[in-house]
């Protein structure tokens, strides 16, 4: 097969000087500029390997439902894009400290405050122990982790609140879309963390963490929920 | 006053544009444009690339290059076609330059059959009359299927595990068996057409 040929196949299902601009094609076969023009655009489309192309290519695009097999991939990429969407003028870390974020934190800090100034202090007769200073209740949920949020030096290591009852902690270190990094299991309430997760604590680069505390029964005490961590070289 | 999710595409955009005007970032009304095409732009990138990571840096850097234009697009073609077309170019480009990298090899061209007088003939044509010949075969022996496979393929360069996705066709081959069916239906078409003419 000579060249010559080849290349005027692949000419011959390349773009003409009749095929229109998909927008207007779109339009004449939208019959938006006339019944004549629409049947005409209609036998060019038909008639036309590119253009036919480029209406099949545009339909996919305008029903791209994922398939079964797609769908865990595209809930993936979503939640990427939605973490860093090119609109967010203000980075996500200072969201956190926005208004709409710390309603619901001065609602919690006001309630805390009355606990301590106006509610009578001291357990009354009856009322479960009070836990150590180092310990959180079983309220589900572990506190005071970090790294958390914006940090300005890249942390070498994951710490926890421990929790009353834990024999174990479970860990795991992902990206923002939930690709695993890292996962540990260890007894005390913090971890450093290896060199080849390190090497991916890159300024300005978000990565979630999250730890278990599993009792000796292997049930599931509490949780920190996704923590997001970022650095960002100045911040304090 | 109309609730954001009952805006049509426009009419954020219009919103977007207005803000932009008096200052202010405009970003909830683009927020929320580009929400609902999210999934959209993600499930045509890992058609592309068939795998989420790379999947994921596309569909963020169309995302990245629409809102970089926003402020000068004018609205004369539909939002959707418009970041189809950001979308299908950016993929294309961006496949077309990691095969240039990776040299991978795509399928050739290259018929079966014994050509020369063919090709002596089809070289002694006018090009204009050469390539309508060559549009001419096409349209008139091959299926819209094929078509679609040749022009994905060969002239916009896109690879064969990307045409099936794209394409969503889950014969045991996918496009190629398409590629060789065509090639096939056109080699034949020639020859009739050089037993023709040489009489």
């Amino acid at each position: 097969m000579s060249e010559s040929i080849n290349k005027r196949i692949t000419d011959a299902l390349g773009e003409t000087s009749d095929c229109p601009a998909l927008d207007r094609l779109l339009d004449l076969l939208a019959s938006r500029e006339g019944e004549d023009n629409r049947a005409r655009a209609e036998a060019h489309a038909t008639a036309c390997a590119h253009c036919s192309t480029e209406l099949a290519l545009f339909r996919e695009f305008e029903n791209a439902t994922p398939r079964p097999e797609e769908s865990a991939d595209v809930v993936a990429i979503v939640a990427r894009l939605q973490g860093n969407s090119p609109v967010s003028a203000v980075p996500w870390w200072k969201k956190v400290t926005s208004i709409q974020w710390m309603a619901p934190a001065a609602v919690a800090l006001a309630a805390m405050l009355i606990g301590v100034f106006v509610w009578p202090t001291g357990p009354a007769e009856g009322t479960a122990p009070r836990v150590g200073e180092n310990e959180t209740v079983r309220s589900g949920r572990i506190q005071s982790v970090s790294p958390s949020g914006a940090v300005s030096v890249k942390p070498e290591k994951l710490e926890w609140q421990a929790v009353k009852g834990a024999v174990k902690y479970q860990v795991k270190v992902s990206e923002v879309d939930q690709t695993p990094i890292w996962a540990a299991t260890v007894a005390a309430p913090q971890t450093a963390l290896p060199p080849d997760v390190l090497e991916k604590v890159v300024p300005r680069k978000a990565l979630i963490w999250q730890v278990t505390a599993v009792d000796n029964h292997g049930a599931t005490l509490a949780d920190s929920g996704i923590v997001r961590f970022q650095v960002v070289p100045g911040q304090n | 006053m109309k609730a954001m999710q009952d805006l049509d595409d426009q009419e954020l955009l219009s919103r977007f544009q207005s803000d932009l005007a008096r200052g202010e970032s405009g970003a909830r009304w683009v927020d929320a444009l580009f929400r609902r095409y999210q999934s959209r732009v993600a499930t045509w990138c890992l058609r592309f690339t068939g795998d989420r990571e790379s999947a994921g840096d596309l569909a963020q850097e169309i995302f990245l290059l629409v809102y970089r234009n926003l402020g000068s697009f004018q609205g004369s073609a539909k939002f959707s076609t418009w970041l189809y077309t950001v979308a299908r170019n950016h993929c294309v480009n961006a496949l077309r330059s990691k095969q240039a990298q990776t040299q991978r090899a795509s399928e050739s061209l290259d018929f079966d059959v014994e050509d020369s007088a063919a090709s002596s003939v089809l070289d002694s044509l006018e090009q204009d009359e050469s390539l309508k010949l060559m549009r001419s075969l096409i349209e008139q022996n091959l299926e819209p299927i094929e078509k679609k496979v040749m022009v994905m393929h060969f002239a916009n360069g896109i690879s064969l595990d990307a045409v099936s996705r794209l394409l969503g066709l889950t014969n045991a081959s996918g496009a190629r068996a398409h590629i060789v069916s065509a090639k096939r239906k056109l080699a034949r078409a020639r020859e009739r057409w050089q037993a023709r003419s040489s009489k």
